[in-house]
């Protein structure tokens, strides 16, 4: 399995340690435990290779400091240590997962095939669905606020965002209509009550990628384009295949682009470009998401070469 | 203009000629970020570009009208040990061939490892113009570039298997084209690589796993690692069935593999054996005694047992083992079968109420006469059995009845039973007994139940003839009304019985009174008395005489006349007995005969043709000494037994005493 650490180009940093969680409920070493709830508890599968990750699709931070990450090949959530990036435990999911999150005790995974989001408690017992099966066509990502107590689900088949109460009470539908082309992404700034939405945009129709940003509430706020700006010098900040978003305290948003295996960060005010860190000579590979962990370092999902990485010290981009 | 300008000119250009069927626009994957428009020569840029809308995390399997399609994910490079180098997307898929009709990008002219510039076409995906159609013009984009394949080269000189299917459904995307989409994505069907071995290929085997007996209890699927249980997969489509010593797990070496036709060749069935042992043995696969994700127990043999079994025939001279058509082996399918236990032949399903095929049928294979070298069927098919008269072991379907039943697996079980190396001394069971169920006795006053204690099969302690018997003729079982209680009877502290559970109580009785090497001493067999008439047949399977008997005999006490041939006289002296122009020397080893006593044994059966059983009972008497029994008619009225004789109140004269002609 590929776990090793990756520099971006524009910081380089070193990896955290190897060392393993002390216990199952203690938090993991080389991570402050800032995840509400319970550690997930899933058990370790048979079989020589049950866990090995093979194609990271999401990734999300769970109780006790783990991480949480899908797997669509191995059908499988894996609860992953932060420090050394390896998964420890396995929840078989019945399907391909997609997006995850989790709210406490309560563990949400998008499932591309039954087109639902199941919902588990921090034991991989189920505790029923968000939006019923066939209720979410295509859950790719999703987005938790837990103090505000909302799962934000991306549909890809609907074209739409999907909010729901963590206790599964639908809220409402964010994206009705042309809004989204193709979304794929989502993340939330609950500080700023914030919805963003990585969408792969429709060149056939001319109509760029982007990072459509909303509010709670459902308005459209603003956009991060994948244009990017040309210059004699070359062109810079485009993309058009965004995948994962993140944001920071500081309201910073981080965007993974699978095509060119970067993260870009753009900064507020305005949401510029501050920042492009590419994972290409790194071979970070088709990376289809991205975390902030607890120590504010970047946690990468890179779906072609099967791992998690770690891009650490943003440097310049802070 | 500039380059860029050009380039974007000839790209619309060119982009005009699409047709409708164009589902990828030129900045799809040109022109990305304001680029100039590169070209994608390094594969794993153009993997990633396609993977990065094709691959887990994209959304191409959303198509613009909202609608799930179903596309490839996941790619895994086309490569393995039949390529020089490893092919990716673009081998295969680039936009020019949609100009000429060609579906998903495929190309429409491909510069082929080794056969030079080949044209592609494929405007369908299943029949005309598909993946390979074997339509006689090698133009397939699974045939274009294939030289050394065993299917759908480009010279058709190789198999043509599935012809105008679509390829992909079984050799996915996912898999690098390894003819993967699970096991059962492909053998639910035929599939024949073209080698000859077998003739016409493998056959379908998931339709087996559906069949009344099976491995892997799992509903209405067969998952793959519950195929590479068994399976070793290494050598996948080269020709041989290549199957896990389980006991050496992972270990490729180590693996099983067949050469031949195990269905049709008893030495290639043979080879199965240390196979089918390996998992069918105490530790299971390697330790694992639920191997198959249905979680059941693997049925263990006794492999000390099986060592020396005799249907483990190597080590007699012939092939005789696990799997066969049911003459060389039992179980003719790794799979699944229509009979219980996976016997042979397993497609057809056991009809009542012949039966055929299975249990006694299936038996009837071989213990007909050919291959074994007695006829256990005929045995079986001795006499007609009604209610009170009983001529064979009642094992045929259409003789079932009640709650008590009798199989050949009853009495043998088939994976233990052997020959004996020498002849057992009873109640010792027989190695051909050995292996199945039977009920021990703890007996108590005479004339009592014993208390039956049940030993399976896998018990340890040494069985006992008739431990085995005593299965279904006591009241451990539910018998007939009216039928004997063999368990009690045959109790050693009863005053009188035949010596089967022990040594007589008639210890100073002569020897001369016996014959064939019996003696005071002896312990006999059931089978000594109950077994067939031919000779050349133990066991009592059936025979011409009622009961079961070895030889004739009437139980009735009805005046008739007695001869040597009777089945008394097997073990007892008939000219001592039965014969009244005997010497006094010959009567005298009975001690009831003359010369103290004038009449005896001799004068009532020969003289007055009144049989042993007007007096004697068989099994044993809870009453009475030397099997003495009352109320028959003729017969005694009493009996009464003193030191030095007794006294007599017949059903045909008065009471009479007489002296014994040696001490008791």
């Amino acid at each position: 399995m590929w776990v090793a650490c990756v520099a971006g180009s524009v910081a380089l940093a070193g990896c955290f340690g190897d060392a393993a969680p002390a216990s199952e409920d203690a938090p993991p070493a080389g991570g402050t435990p800032t995840g509400s709830g319970p550690a997930p508890q899933f058990g370790v599968p048979l079989g020589a290779d049950a866990l090995v990750l093979r194609s990271p699709v999401r990734v999300a931070r769970a109780g006790g400091g783990w991480l949480l990450v899908t797997d669509a090949r191995q059908r499988a959530v894996f609860r992953v240590d932060p420090a050394t990036l390896q998964p420890d435990q396995a929840l078989a999911i019945d399907g391909t997962p997609l997006a995850v999150g989790m709210a406490g005790d309560r563990l949400f995974v998008g499932n591309a095939t039954r087109r639902t989001v199941e919902v588990f408690n921090h034991l991989g017992q189920p505790a029923g669905t968000l939006g019923g099966v066939g209720g979410v066509g295509y859950p790719s990502d999703l987005a938790v606020d837990a103090a505000a107590g909302l799962v934000f689900v991306v549909d890809g088949l609907a074209r739409d965002v999907k909010v729901f109460e963590t206790g599964g009470t639908p809220r409402r539908a964010i994206g009705a209509g042309a809004t989204f082309e193709s979304p794929i992404g989502v993340a939330v700034d609950p500080a700023r009550r914030e919805v963003l939405v990585s969408d792969y945009g429709n060149p056939g129709a001319s109509i760029p990628a982007a990072v459509k940003i909303f509010s709670y509430e459902g308005d459209f706020l603003g956009a991060i384009e994948g244009n990017g700006t040309c210059a004699a010098a070359g062109c810079r900040g485009a993309f058009s295949r965004p995948q994962g978003v993140a944001v920071d305290d500081a309201g910073r948003v981080y965007l993974v682009d699978a095509l060119q295996s970067s993260v870009l960060v753009y900064g507020r005010p305005g949401l510029t470009l501050v920042a492009e860190i590419s994972g290409a000579a790194q071979r970070l590979r088709l990376p289809s998401d991205v975390i902030l962990d607890e120590t504010g370092g970047l946690v990468v999902a890179a779906s072609l070469r099967g791992g998690v990485a770690r891009l650490s010290g943003l440097g310049g981009a802070r | 203009m500039s380059a860029r300008g050009w380039l974007t000119v000839g790209l619309l250009l060119w982009a005009g000629r699409l047709a409708a069927q164009q589902t990828h626009r030129c900045d799809f994957c040109h022109n990305l970020h304001g680029a100039a428009a590169e070209q994608l020569r390094d594969y794993q840029v153009v993997e990633t570009l396609c993977l990065s809308c094709h691959g887990s995390a994209g959304p191409a399997q959303v198509d613009r009208d909202g609608v799930l399609v179903p596309v490839p994910k996941n790619v895994a490079v086309h490569d393995g040990p039949k390529h020089t180098t490893a092919s990716g997307c673009w081998e295969c898929h680039n936009h020019e061939g949609e100009a000429f009709g060609n579906l998903v990008m495929v190309q429409r002219s491909v510069t082929t490892p080794a056969s030079g510039v080949k044209t592609v076409v494929f405007t369908a995906r299943s029949g005309v113009n598909s993946f390979a159609d074997a339509d006689g013009v090698y133009d397939g984009v699974c045939e274009v570039c294939h030289t050394v394949t065993t299917q759908h080269n480009n010279t058709g000189t190789a198999g043509q298997h599935n012809a105008g299917a679509v390829c992909t459904d079984c050799h996915t995307h996912q898999s690098g084209f390894q003819g993967a989409g699970g096991c059962s994505g492909c053998h639910n069907t035929a599939q024949d690589n073209g080698d000859g071995v077998p003739v016409g290929g493998r056959r379908a085997v998931v339709g087996e796993f559906v069949r009344l007996a099976h491995h892997v209890q799992v509903p209405d699927s067969v998952p793959d690692v519950d195929c590479q249980v068994c399976h070793e997969m290494s050598q996948h489509q080269q020709g041989r069935v290549r199957l896990w010593n389980v006991d050496q797990p992972g270990i490729v070496s180590a693996a099983i593999v067949l050469t031949g036709n195990p269905n049709t060749t008893a030495t290639e069935a043979r080879v199965l054996v240390p196979f089918c042992v390996a998992c069918h043995d105490a530790d299971g696969a390697g330790g694992n005694t639920t191997p198959f994700t249905d979680g059941v127990t693997v049925p263990g043999l006794d492999g000390s047992g099986w060592a020396s079994a005799a249907h483990n025939r190597v080590s007699l001279g012939s092939e005789v083992g696990c799997y066969g058509d049911g003459a060389f082996g039992c179980h003719a399918t790794g799979h699944g079968s229509e009979k219980r236990n996976m016997l042979a032949p397993p497609g057809a399903a056991a009809v009542a109420p012949a039966l055929t095929g299975e249990q006694e049928g299936f038996c009837y294979n071989c213990h007909d006469g050919t291959p074994a070298s007695t006829d256990i069927q005929a045995e079986f098919q001795k006499g007609t059995n009604t209610a009170t008269q009983i001529f064979h072991h009642p094992v045929a379907y259409a003789d079932q009845s009640g709650s008590r039943t009798v199989e050949c697996v009853s009495c043998h079980a088939a994976h233990v039973a052997r020959p004996d190396a020498a002849a057992p001394a009873a109640p010792a069971a027989s190695a051909r007994l050995l292996g199945v169920s039977r009920v021990s006795v703890t007996n108590g006053a005479a004339g009592s139940t014993p208390t039956f204690t049940f030993r399976s099969a896998t018990d340890a302690t040494p069985a006992k003839e008739y431990e085995i018997c005593l299965k279904c003729h006591s009241s451990y079982a539910t018998q007939p009304a009216g039928q004997t209680d063999l368990g009690v009877v045959l109790n050693p502290s009863n005053p009188s019985y035949h010596p089967v559970e022990a040594a007589g109580k008639n210890p100073n009785i002569r020897t001369e009174a016996f014959v064939n090497g019996w003696g005071p001493a002896s312990t006999v067999f059931c089978t000594d008395c109950h077994t067939s008439d031919n000779t050349a047949v133990r066991g009592p399977h059936g025979s011409v005489n009622r009961y079961i008997l070895k030889k004739p005999y009437t139980a009735s006490s009805s005046n008739r006349t007695m001869s040597s041939g009777e089945n008394c006289f097997d073990c007892h002296n008939f000219n001592t007995y039965a014969n009244d122009q005997s010497s006094n020397t010959v009567k005298g080893y009975s001690r009831f005969n003359p010369s103290t006593f004038d009449k005896g044994h001799t004068f009532h059966v020969d003289d007055r043709n009144r049989p042993c059983y007007a007096c004697h009972t068989t099994h044993g008497s809870a009453t009475r000494p030397t099997l003495i029994v009352t109320g028959r008619s003729p017969g005694l009225n009493s009996y009464t037994q003193t030191g030095t004789g007794g006294t007599c109140n017949p059903t045909c004269h008065g009471s009479e005493s007489y002296t014994i002609n040696y001490a008791r």
